[in-house]
C-alpha cells in the first residue's frame, strides 16, 4: 500500500467522501465489470456495484490491509453479487442448457448478419461480444472463476481464498469453465476458428 | 493418461502459469511438437485474452448517483455512531409514568392495534400508582387515557410539554422529539426515555430483569470495567467474578467478536440496582429504557443480561 493511499484510506475511515471516491476512482470501472458479468445486465449491475462501493466506504474502518485495497474491493463486490444472484435464482431457475439452446440460433444469425468486415476493430469486438454471450451462458459457478482469474486478475490461490474452496478445485474449475466457455463459442459459431487463426496472424494475440 | 490428455487438462494452468517450472516446459514441449493440442492452445488463449478485454465504460451519471448514496450512508452511519447504550428495564408491573408515555406515543406511532392498547392502558393505569418513586402526579395518567382513546396526537404531544415542570419530565418531552427516528433504528419497538438524572428515579417496582446494551471502542476494557463494579459490588451470588474472568480469558485469547453477551445474577433487587447505578457511572453514555414485560424477557426473570458492542 503507498502512502497516498494510506492516507486516503485513513481520511475514508473518518467519513471522507471525497478521499474516498479518490481512493476507488481507478477501481470502480472494474466494480461495475464485475457486476456486469455476473448480473447480465446494465441496470443490476450499477445497482450491485455502486452497492458493493458504499459496503466498501461504511466498512473501510474494517480493512486491514492484508490484501490490497483493490482485491479487498473486488472481493465485497463479489459478495454482493453473489448474494443477489442466490436471491435471484431461487426465484427462477432456469436450466443453463435450456438458456444455452435457446439463444442459439438467435446467435449464430446475428453472427452472419455482422458478417466479418475488413476493419480488424469489427473483428476484434465480434470475438469480444462472441466470448460475452458465451460467458453469460456459462453457470454462475463458472463465470465467477473467470471474472475472478480474468477480468479481477487473481492468482489461483487468492481465488482459492476467496471462495474459501482448495486450490485443486479452482485449478480444475477454470479448466473446465474455459473448456465449458470454449464449446458454446464453438457450437455457436464456426466462424470463430477463423478468427483465432486471423487474429493470431495478425498478432492480436499477445 | 497420454500426454495429449494430460496437456490438454493443463492448458488453462498453463496459459496463467500456475504450474511449476517444469510442468510449465513439459507442456510447451509438447505443444511444439503436437499440432491438435497447439491450435487448442490457440483457441484458448485467444479465448482467455479476450475475457480481459471485454470491460465496458461506466454507464453515465453513474459518478454522481454514487455520490448521492454515499452521502446517505455518511448519514446513516453518523447516526448509528450516535446511538447510546441503553439499560432497559422489563418490568413486571412496570413503572406506571414510563408506560403512560411509552403507550401514548406508540398510539400516535401506530404501534399497537386497538386491543393491546387497551390492555397496555390498564396496566399503565394500574401500575402508575404503584410507582412511588416516581413522585409523579396522577394528572399524568389523567393526561395519557383520553388521548389514548381520542388519539389526538398534537394534544398528546402539547399536554406533556405543559407538564414539564420538573426536568426528568422536561427531558422526556424533548426526547420524545426524537424518538420517531430512535424506534426505526431499534429491533423491538419498545419506547426511549432518556434518564440523565440518578437512577434511584427510575422507577424499579416490582420484580424486573435489565437489559444493558453498552457501545464502547474496546470490548476487553469494558468487560474490565464491569468486572471492577462487581468486585466493588462484592455480593455476587453465583460467582459473576469467575464468570467474568473466565469470559475475559477467553475473549483475550481467542475469537474477538463484535458483540459480547454477558448475563449476571445478583442476590437482590437492591443490589441490581446498585449495579445499574454503578454501570450508569461507568458508562455515562447511556440511556434507559423501560419496557413492558409482556413485550420481552419473561423467562429471564433473574438475569442482568449486559451486551456490549463494538462501535463501528
Amino acid at each position: 500500500m503507498d502512502a497516498t493511499e494510506k492516507k486516503l484510506i485513513e481520511l475514508s475511515v473518518s467519513g471522507d467522501i471525497e478521499a474516498f471516491e479518490t481512493l476507488i476512482q481507478s477501481h470502480q470501472k472494474r466494480v461495475y465489470n464485475i457486476a456486469l458479468r455476473m448480473t447480465k445486465n446494465h441496470e443490476d449491475a450499477q445497482e450491485l456495484a455502486q452497492d458493493a462501493i458504499v459496503r466498501a466506504f461504511t466498512s473501510i474502518g474494517k480493512f486491514r490491509g492484508d490484501s490490497s485495497f483493490s482485491t479487498w474491493l473486488y472481493r465485497i463486490t463479489m459478495n454482493v453479487c453473489t448474494d443477489f444472484l442466490r436471491k435471484r435464482n431461487k426465484a427462477v431457475v432456469i436450466s443453463m442448457e435450456q438458456g444455452a439452446v435457446a439463444n442459439d440460433s438467435q446467435q449464430s444469425i446475428q453472427i452472419e448478419e455482422e458478417a466479418p468486415g475488413p476493419d480488424e476493430l469489427v473483428e476484434k469486438n465480434q470475438l469480444k461480444k462472441m466470448v460475452r454471450d458465451a460467458m453469460d451462458s456459462l453457470s454462475d459457478e463458472h463465470r465467477q472463476v473467470l471474472i475472478l482469474r480474468d477480468i479481477m486478475d487473481l492468482s489461483y490461490k487468492e481465488i482459492a481464498d476467496t471462495l474459501n474452496v482448495n486450490e485443486g478445485t479452482i485449478k480444475s474449475r477454470i479448466n473446465r469453465a474455459r473448456s465449458g466457455l470454449k464449446k458454446i463459442i464453438m457450437q455457436r459459431s464456426e466462424l470463430f476458428q477463423d478468427y483465432v487463426v486471423k487474429y493470431i496472424r495478425k498478432g492480436g494475440n499477445s | 493418461m497420454n500426454r495429449c490428455e494430460y496437456c490438454l487438462e493443463h492448458l488453462s494452468a498453463y496459459i496463467d502459469g500456475e504450474m511449476s517450472e517444469s510442468e510449465m516446459k513439459d507442456i510447451e514441449e509438447h505443444l511444439k511438437e503436437c499440432d491438435s493440442c497447439a491450435h487448442e492452445f490457440d483457441i484458448l488463449k485467444t479465448i482467455v485474452s479476450t475475457c480481459s478485454e471485454l470491460e465496458e465504460e461506466l454507464p453515465d451519471g453513474f459518478s454522481s448517483s454514487l455520490h448521492t448514496r454515499l452521502e446517505k450512508a455518511r448519514e446513516d452511519m453518523t447516526a448509528d455512531r450516535n446511538r447510546k447504550g441503553k439499560i432497559k428495564l422489563f418490568s413486571q408491573i412496570a413503572a406506571g409514568f414510563v408506560i403512560v408515555v411509552t403507550l401514548g406515543f406508540a398510539i400516535r406511532l401506530g404501534f399497537f392495534d386497538t386491543g393491546s392498547t387497551r390492555n397496555g392502558l390498564v396496566a399503565g393505569k394500574k401500575s402508575a400508582s404503584d410507582a412511588a418513586p416516581m413522585a409523579l402526579g396522577p394528572s399524568v395518567v389523567e393526561f395519557s387515557a383520553p388521548r389514548i382513546v381520542g388519539q389526538e396526537d398534537n394534544r398528546s404531544a402539547g399536554a406533556i410539554r405543559e407538564d414539564a415542570e420538573d426536568p426528568q419530565k422536561h427531558s422526556i418531552a424533548q426526547s420524545m422529539d426524537n424518538i420517531p427516528d430512535d424506534i426505526k433504528n431499534q429491533e423491538d419497538s419498545g419506547v426511549i426515555v432518556h434518564f440523565k438524572e440518578s437512577s434511584d428515579k427510575t422507577a424499579i417496582t416490582e420484580k424486573y430483569n435489565t437489559e444493558i446494551t453498552i457501545y464502547v471502542d474496546d470490548i476487553g476494557k469494558a468487560i474490565e470495567s464491569i468486572m471492577a463494579i462487581d468486585e466493588k459490588i462484592g455480593k455476587s451470588r453465583e460467582s459473576n467474578t469467575a464468570y467474568l474472568e473466565d469470559y475475559i480469558k477467553a475473549y483475550r485469547g481467542g475469537t474477538r467478536s463484535n458483540v459480547v453477551e454477558l448475563k449476571l445474577v445478583y442476590t437482590s433487587e437492591k443490589v441490581e440496582k446498585c449495579f445499574i447505578n454503578e454501570i450508569q457511572s461507568a458508562f455515562p453514555d447511556i440511556q434507559v429504557d423501560s419496557v413492558p414485560s409482556s413485550d420481552k424477557g419473561q423467562d429471564e426473570d433473574e438475569f442482568i443480561k449486559i451486551i456490549i458492542e463494538k462501535k463501528n
